[in-house]
């Protein structure tokens, strides 16, 4: 019956190293009191016998894995990478200075996030290499001798008398020979001779690999953070540009054809990515760049239209229409080039190019729409306005506003979606759509939103001193990641091993048989661990009795 | 046929069940009574059940329609709480007859039942039980069904372990016990049952975990990115993780592994449903967020 007791090792419990060296030395050491700390060797003292002791000491490991959840607990209870003006907007400016200056604002890139991950990763190798070496031993150089005593005092044992203990002792080896076990005998100076016999050391290798999957993992994460490197790069329709990618320094590109190369500032670099912190660019600095050529040949953005939309009752005709109209994907032709080798492909969601081993997704896009503003004058304007870009209708044109209480005309707009372009039935592209925006109004006094509505080139937004429509073709920008993680590959085979640990250390079962005979008491004790549980059956079928 | 006809169907089914099982487990102390009132309650999960999976084949027909490609009902609020409620209902029938674990029926059998009744409630949840929701084109990928059904199974057997470590703390710390269960089962079993749920649960997590960032990988071109359903998933593998090595290198047993199943299981809850909430109220961006 379970009762509140100081903890017992669990029959479906893994075999500590403790275990075996108590088990098999001389000492009379009760099951239940074996020791549940560390490898370190009691007594030793020093910072290297401290660090010793923590980094193999399960507690100690605990207590890390919950700092490192608490840490990242939050993380996710206050947004992150923000700009610190996004923090004083929201938690006001003394609490934004303290949770930046704690560095939870960025928790996951803090120092001493860092250093607990580095820590865990740490006491992860230092115990896999000697959880190896004991498996190792286990394997190859098992420790046979033990007394009935010890025995005794295991969770499942069993006595039976024999009469010749040479013939019960062949007799016992070849029974658990038949199930599977290996054997390894020993005759004691003083008469007694023991028998160990051990089965299903899978289940220990697996531990070994359980944990050397998570080392792999975390080596391919610090091999990718050191020599990897990532960012961002938007292209226009027809745009070419260099990109010239380091996996220390900022990355950068430059627009060379198409776009906005003719426009002020243009052929200048544009940071793509963010430098490293000094110790991995002084790693990484004798690196040589690597330089890409980028031509967007056509971003497209498809649709499907929904078999069944979502209707809310009272909801108008041009709201329904609107809204069943869905992204397909948004695709982007693409060419990358670099030292004469070139690669094509479209580019869509889940569906990356890669030219040596640089990895380009496509990650979003930017939209803008040609807005015809007719005035009640009759006068008529227009101008390309891009999404989520708050704008008013002024006299002299549409003019963008940064916020609010930049606005001088009573209200504002901002494009909250632009709908159009070719129609997807199943896999095939079967139509085009007309382009259709919908549009938000908010008042320039409060900020508040006024309306929602829905413009499409038929059906302008009517209002007293203009309408404002739109013309019939939509303009794109396409978004791409970009990526080097040269510890992708470890990362993969970590995750493979560590799968295949798991279910190995799960749900298979390791099991060491100890017998010792003195004079006519045949002794046998069994430790399992996983989930087998078949002791006092394997006792029957071992000794007949 | 209305789709929300088969879900509210399986609601019903699911509710008779549970009435059976709990006149069952609660007052029936006769055996052959026991025989036929568990087996009506056994009777009505599974066609409970039945019920619900018209509704997924008939969701996912229509993901099929929609796009030409096999997708699982997974995609809004909805069909994410209807899912998880069906592999519940799925691995409890499996598991009932094997493990004889009947008594305990009324402990589970809730749980789709809540799952469905609140899958129902929201209003945005209510335009998703009329029609299928759109999927973004980072969704479009087989990796959807092989991440979500692993998680869903891992989430599935985390509940069942959490049911039985409820029950097991009701009688060992309180001494609440229900004479029908407390005859059969010692604590010894119960305590087995909740780590056997968790060494079910706990692979399928891992994996959910990794094939959620191979997918991540291939969509989002990186393969952890901190955002918070990652991250909570991440806490809830460590806290089973904690559990495996308190129970296997520390032989704890008892009321102490119980409470570690719980604390399991509602970082679970956290992890499926809550960070959506988290995210809403704390204004952060999260890409897996349902809502």
């Amino acid at each position: 019956m379970i009762e509140e007791k100081k903890p017992v090792i669990d029959r479906a419990g893994l075999v500590h190293p403790e275990d075996e060296r108590d088990l098999s030395a001389e000492d009379e050491v009760l099951i239940s009191d074996l020791p549940e700390r560390s490898f370190a060797r009691d007594g030793a003292r020093g910072p290297i016998a401290w660090l010793n002791h923590h980094l193999t000491s399960l507690p100690s490991a605990v207590v890390v894995l919950c700092v490192i959840a608490a840490l990242s607990i939050i993380g996710t209870f206050v947004p992150q990478g923000e700009s610190f003006s996004a923090y004083v907007g929201q938690y006001g400016e003394m609490k934004a200075k303290v949770l930046t200056r704690l560095g939870f604002t960025d928790i996951y890139h803090t120092i001493y996030f860092n250093l607990l991950l580095f820590w865990l990763g740490l006491s992860s190798i230092w115990c896999s290499i000697k959880r190896a070496v004991i498996t190792w031993k286990l394997q190859f150089m098992p420790r046979i001798k033990i007394r009935a005593s010890t025995i005794e005092k295991m969770e499942h044992s069993h006595a039976v008398n024999v009469k010749d203990e040479a013939a019960a002792l062949d007799r016992f080896e070849q029974r658990l020979r038949k199930k599977g076990f290996r054997t390894y005998r020993l005759e004691q100076p003083g008469g007694a001779h023991n028998l160990y016999a051990a089965r299903g050391m899978r289940r220990m290798w697996a531990l070994v690999a359980l944990h050397l999957g998570l080392i792999v993992v975390l080596a391919g994460a610090l091999i990718g953070l050191i020599f990897g490197t990532n960012g961002f790069i938007r292209l226009e329709d027809g745009e070419t540009k260099v990109l010239t990618v380091h996996p220390g320094e900022a990355d950068y590109c430059v627009s060379v054809k198409g776009g906005n190369s003719h426009a002020p500032g243009a052929g200048m670099k544009q940071p793509t990515g963010s430098a490293k912190p000094k110790l991995i660019r002084s790693l990484v600095r004798n690196i040589e760049p690597m330089v890409f050529t980028l031509d967007l040949d056509q971003f497209e953005i498809t649709y499907d239209k929904l078999i069944k939309p979502s209707v809310i009752a009272g909801m108008p005709e041009k709201w329904i229409k609107f809204e069943s109209y869905i992204v397909h994907q948004f695709t982007s032709h693409f060419k990358v080039t670099r030292n004469g080798r070139s690669k094509e492909k479209i580019i869509a969601v889940n569906h990356p190019l890669t030219l040596d081993k640089l990895m380009f997704y496509q990650s979003s896009y930017s939209r803008g729409i040609e807005l015809i503003v007719e005035t009640s004058d009759g006068d008529t304007f227009s101008q390309v306005v891009d999404m989520n870009v708050p704008f008013e209708v002024t006299p002299e044109g549409l003019r963008s506003v940064g916020r609010f209480g930049a606005a001088t005309s009573p209200f504002f707009f901002r494009i909250d979606e632009i709908k159009g372009g070719p129609l997807h039935e199943g896999r095939e592209i079967t139509g085009e759509l007309d382009p259709m925006i919908s549009i938000s109004i908010f008042s320039s006094e409060n900020g508040q939103m006024m309306g929602m509505d829905v413009i499409k080139n038929d059906h302008p937004l009517m209002l007293p001193d203009f309408s404002l429509g739109i013309g019939k073709e939509t303009i794109g920008a396409s978004v791409f990641q970009y990526k080097r993680d040269p510890g992708l590959p470890l990362v993969y085979l970590g995750f493979l091993i560590l799968v295949l640990g798991t279910l190995g250390a799960l749900f298979m079962h390791f099991q060491q048989m100890y017998l010792c005979i003195e004079g006519q008491k045949a002794r046998l004790g069994l430790r399992s661990t996983g989930i087998a549980d078949d002791a006092d059956k394997l006792f029957v079928s071992v000794t007949g009795d | 046929m209305s789709q929300g006809l088969f879900v509210h169907a399986a609601w019903i089914a699911y509710l008779v069940s549970l009435l059976a099982y709990s006149i069952n487990t609660g007052f029936i102390r006769d055996e052959k009574a026991q025989r036929i009132v568990g087996g009506t309650g056994y009777t009505f999960l599974v066609l409970g059940f039945a019920s619900h999976t018209v509704f997924q084949v008939m969701r996912m027909l229509d993901y099929w329609h929609q796009y030409q490609a096999f997708s699982i009902a997974s995609a809004s609020m909805f069909e994410a709480l209807n899912f998880f409620a069906w592999w519940v209902a799925l691995i409890y029938i499996i598991t009932e007859p094997i493990a004889k674990t009947r008594l305990f029926s009324t402990f589970v059998v809730v749980i789709p039942l809540v799952s469905i009744a609140y899958s129902m409630f929201d209003q945005n949840i209510v335009r998703g039980l009329l029609s299928p929701r759109q999927l973004v084109p980072a969704l479009k990928s087989p990796w959807l069904n092989i991440h979500v059904t692993t998680m869903f199974i891992s989430y599935a057997a985390f509940m069942l372990s959490a049911a039985f470590a409820f029950y097991f703390l009701l009688r060992h710390k309180y001494g609440i016990g229900i004479k029908n269960i407390d005859a059969k089962f010692s604590l010894d079993e119960i305590d087995v049952l909740i780590y056997r749920f968790i060494i079910y649960g706990y692979p399928f997590l891992t994996f959910g975990i990794i094939t959620g960032s191979i997918w991540a990988d291939t969509a989002w071109g990186v393969y952890w990115s901190w955002d918070p359903k990652e991250t909570w998933s991440l806490i809830t593998w460590f806290v089973y993780t904690a559990f495996l090595h308190s129970r296997l290198s520390w032989g704890w047993k008892g009321s102490r592994t119980a409470i570690f199943a719980l604390v399991g299981f509602l970082s679970v809850i956290i992890t499926f449903l809550g960070v959506n909430y988290i995210t809403k109220a704390f204004n952060i961006e999260d890409p897996h967020s349902y809502m």
